[in-house]
């Protein structure tokens, strides 16, 4: 094949080239581990309780019963986070603090 | 108030089955209400065989029970007693990869990867059933399998080159699937 100035265009080793990606062969053996996969001694479970109600103002949250509930290790709200979180949380709270307003069904 | 709760609750019986799973005689023991799927990745630690969405639509999950694709989200594991469970991990030869998996490696099939185990079982029994499928065919047995990234292109071409391989045809992945061009 010629080049712009007339040469013969070098035999490319890597471009132009099929490469097989590196973990092709750990995804095609199932190998690959994605974070549902890994396990860990004395792991714990979350489950994170929403709005139902699209920016409901939130007055007061009762943990009592989840708190009690058997092996349930702890209940956390935005209360107990130093940080703000949310995706708009500069426009104030929304992260299940009394008086923020929960977002969730957006 | 401490939730009042029936101690049948707290002490459930397990379930003990036995089966094959990619070849192997194996018992368990799991809580009688779990999945096939939640049995093969949390009590077996086969966990190729991926969670997507749970409700039998996106094909993630999908394995081999004597043969037959099945999605294994929507089978009870107390159901597979005494039968035969094939897994991804059951696909491979040892080291050497199944037809199927060399070309989805090869030609880029597998991208995020998550769908790539049930497509793979999937399109194992198609091969098996039909050698050489033309690409409707293809298309209609791997209908029940969802995959976000590839846009099914790659995916079609890695069948159509392992079954090409399988069938003793030529070897090497066409200019087009390779590069994109004739």
């Amino acid at each position: 094949m010629a080049g712009p100035n007339g040469a013969k265009r070098k035999e490319l080793r890597v471009i132009g080239k099929p490469h097989r990606k590196v973990d092709a062969d750990a995804k095609v053996t199932g190998q690959t581990k994605y974070a549902d996969d890994l396990f860990f001694p004395r792991m714990l479970h979350t489950k994170i309780l929403r709005s139902t109600i699209p920016h409901g103002l939130i007055l007061k949250i009762d943990t009592s019963r989840a708190e009690s509930y058997p092996g349930v290790k702890v209940v956390l709200l935005g209360k107990d986070l130093p940080i703000p979180y949310g995706s708009r949380h500069l426009q104030g709270p929304h992260d299940g603090r009394p008086g923020g307003r929960h977002r969730s069904g957006r | 108030m401490k939730p009042t709760r029936k101690k049948s609750q707290d002490k459930l019986a397990k379930a003990h089955i036995s089966l094959r799973v990619n070849g192997e005689p194996v018992e368990v023991a799991f809580a009688p209400h779990k999945t096939l799927l939640e049995v093969l990745r949390e009590d077996l630690a086969l966990t190729g065989t991926k969670h997507g969405c749970e409700l039998g639509e996106c094909g993630c999950c999908a394995v081999l029970l004597d043969g037959r694709p099945v999605l294994s989200c929507l089978a009870l594991g107390v159901a597979v007693e005494g039968h035969e469970v094939t897994t991804v991990e059951g696909m491979a030869d040892g080291a050497t990869l199944h037809p199927l998996q060399e070309a989805f490696a090869e030609l880029g099939a597998a991208q995020c990867g998550y769908c790539t185990p049930g497509l793979l079982l999937t399109a194992k029994v198609l091969l098996e059933e039909t050698p050489l499928p033309s690409r409707e065919k293809i298309k209609e047995a791997l209908a029940g399998n969802i995959c976000r990234c590839t846009g099914y292109i790659k995916i079609f071409e890695a069948v159509e080159l392992a079954a090409a391989r399988m069938a003793g045809k030529p070897t090497e992945p066409s200019n087009e699937s390779l590069y994109g061009r004739p």
